[in-house]
């Protein structure tokens, strides 16, 4: 039995693995309420609508009320590889799962943007110890959590830029709400709702911060007023304007080195590529800017993750994914050259994308010289990279004397001497066997199929 | 400011009375600490959030009546 490192905080019960296998034990103390989320009709709601993970009834453990094995997530993201609208959709979810939890007489007991996964496109609740009896008149104890984990990240990246959704590293618990509150423009205060749940809502924090005289048992709300809370917190996530799209990759397709020739060549043979490969449970598109590659993977029934560290191609490739309904497309916002770290408790309640899954075929197309070049990363560092974490690599080299090259060296000084197609296959050689190469028509790129060792 | 923290004092000294009254109802028990001042501002929040939200349920119902009796005339 291997304990997820993240499921210890909740004495309801804890997630883990064996071998290929998740589950998640009930505990005793759960009981009652995993017995009210099915009789209440909750859970039907919820997982017939793929709101919620659905789970079936494993043999259960000793000493456990119940083992559940839930339905596996292709692959686990976390709300700092989200782009804004990732976040929005994450954050409606868990309010509109909240106000159908409390027309069913039980409460979200936490409001953590980590209990939401994707799968494609679609967001879902995979957390099914979250739901306890709501007691008539109790605030939602989870608000606190939802403004940290949710509305101040949305905010912050409405406001002033998309890249402070990256703040959820460091703030793994949610962005302190006085650190936003200090961080959004005055402007921000000119929204009722910003107003209210962030910047009234931080400095009631601070100013009773020490506040041991109230009894919070004899705060009440009614139900009314938690439909009108939700209503509102629903007001001030919807009202956030997307960040806008200006990327750096936004014309990539327009202004680069590929005839419409060239651009077809390329697909076809990406394509081919992946039918050597074969079917995977999970593909990476390492750069995959907006997902047009990651299509091709996508439309092949192999789960892809498109990974970019750009905001703008992640959100115009997530808009392409919502607008298209996929569900075997999952971008992501991430930076290869500084990646997700393991942090949390012990760096091990967050994992690195490695330690996530495996994925059996990664793409690299027009990469290689952004890693080498841009970054400053030597050929034999990325090899021994691409090793770890490939069993099939499809990787595209784009010459020096390649337009994009050329920019990448305009403002610098040429210090890359090791940067050769030939180099390239000496280093690959090294860890992989080369299955097939194409060059691409019209221009000097070539793309490999390698295995590795 | 000076008006939320007159109503945040209030509010505290009815929660208090109320704690006492409720003694035996037991205190607040959650795994996640919900932040006193959360609550206490959750607390005045739904007051002025549940008059927004009675008037935008007034209104949908307003809507609502009207629109099916202009969806009943409609359908003679």
């Amino acid at each position: 039995m291997d304990v997820n490192g993240s499921s210890f905080r909740d004495p309801s019960g804890f997630v883990y693995s064996e071998g290929n296998d998740i589950f998640r034990q009930v505990n005793q103390s759960y009981a009652g309420n995993y017995e009210m989320l099915l009789s209440s009709g909750l859970y039907a709601q919820l997982t017939d609508e793929k709101l919620l993970a659905s789970h079936t009834v494993a043999e259960t453990m000793p000493g456990a009320y119940k083992t559940l094995k839930p339905e596996k997530i292709p692959f686990i993201s976390y709300p700092y590889e989200w782009c804004f609208e990732q976040y929005r959709a994450a954050a409606l979810l868990t309010l509109d799962i909240q106000k159908r939890a409390l027309e069913k007489g039980m409460s979200l007991k936490d409001a953590s943007a980590y209990n939401v996964q994707f799968t494609g496109y679609s967001p879902v609740f995979i957390d099914t110890l979250s739901f306890e009896k709501h007691i008539p008149g109790r605030p939602w104890v989870a608000y606190g959590q939802f403004c940290s984990h949710f509305l101040a990240p949305l905010a912050l990246m409405s406001y002033k830029d998309s890249r402070l959704g990256k703040m959820a590293v460091e703030y793994a618990d949610g962005i302190p709400l006085d650190l936003a509150a200090k961080m959004l423009p005055v402007s921000s205060r000119l929204n009722p709702v910003i107003l209210a749940h962030i910047h009234m809502h931080a400095a009631s924090r601070v100013s009773h911060a020490d506040n041991r005289k109230v009894n919070l048992g004899g705060m009440k709300v009614s139900k009314f007023g938690l439909l009108a809370l939700i209503d509102s917190l629903e007001s001030a996530v919807r009202g956030l304007k997307p960040p806008p799209v200006s990327t750096q990759w936004n014309d990539y397709y327009v202004d680069n080195n590929y005839s419409k020739e060239g651009f077809e060549d390329k697909k076809k043979t990406v394509s081919e590529m992946l039918d050597m490969a074969g079917r995977q449970e999970l593909v990476w598109d390492l750069g995959a800017n907006t997902g047009i590659f990651s299509r091709i993977a996508s439309q092949k029934n192999n789960y892809t993750v498109a990974f970019d560290s750009d905001y703008g191609a992640a959100a115009k490739n997530y808009a392409q994914a919502v607008s298209e309904k996929e569900t075997n497309l999952l971008p992501l916002v991430y930076d290869l050259t500084n990646p997700s770290p393991d942090i949390g408790w012990d760096n091990n309640e967050r994992m690195r994308a490695a330690r996530r899954g495996t994925a059996g075929c990664v793409m690299a197309l027009a990469l290689i010289h952004h890693l080498c070049i841009a970054a400053n990363i030597p050929m034999e560092k990325a090899v021994s990279f691409f090793a770890r974490i490939a069993k099939n690599l499809i990787i595209e080299f784009v010459p020096r004397e390649d337009s994009q090259v050329k920019r990448l060296l305009f403002s610098r000084e040429d210090i890359f001497t090791g940067y050769s197609g030939e180099n390239f296959i000496r280093e690959f050689e090294k860890k992989f066997e080369i299955i097939k190469q194409e060059k691409i028509a019209g221009s000097g790129r070539v793309i490999y199929l390698m295995r590795g060792e | 400011m000076y008006m939320t923290n007159n109503i945040i004092r209030k509010i505290s000294v009815i929660a208090m009375a109320l704690g006492v009254l409720l003694f035996y109802s037991g205190s607040l028990m959650a795994y996640i600490d919900p932040g006193t001042g959360s609550y206490i501002f959750q607390v005045i929040v739904t007051v002025a959030a549940g008059a927004i939200f009675g008037i935008k349920v007034f209104w949908k119902n307003i809507v609502k009546f009207f629109s099916d009796k202009f969806g009943k005339t409609k359908n003679r």
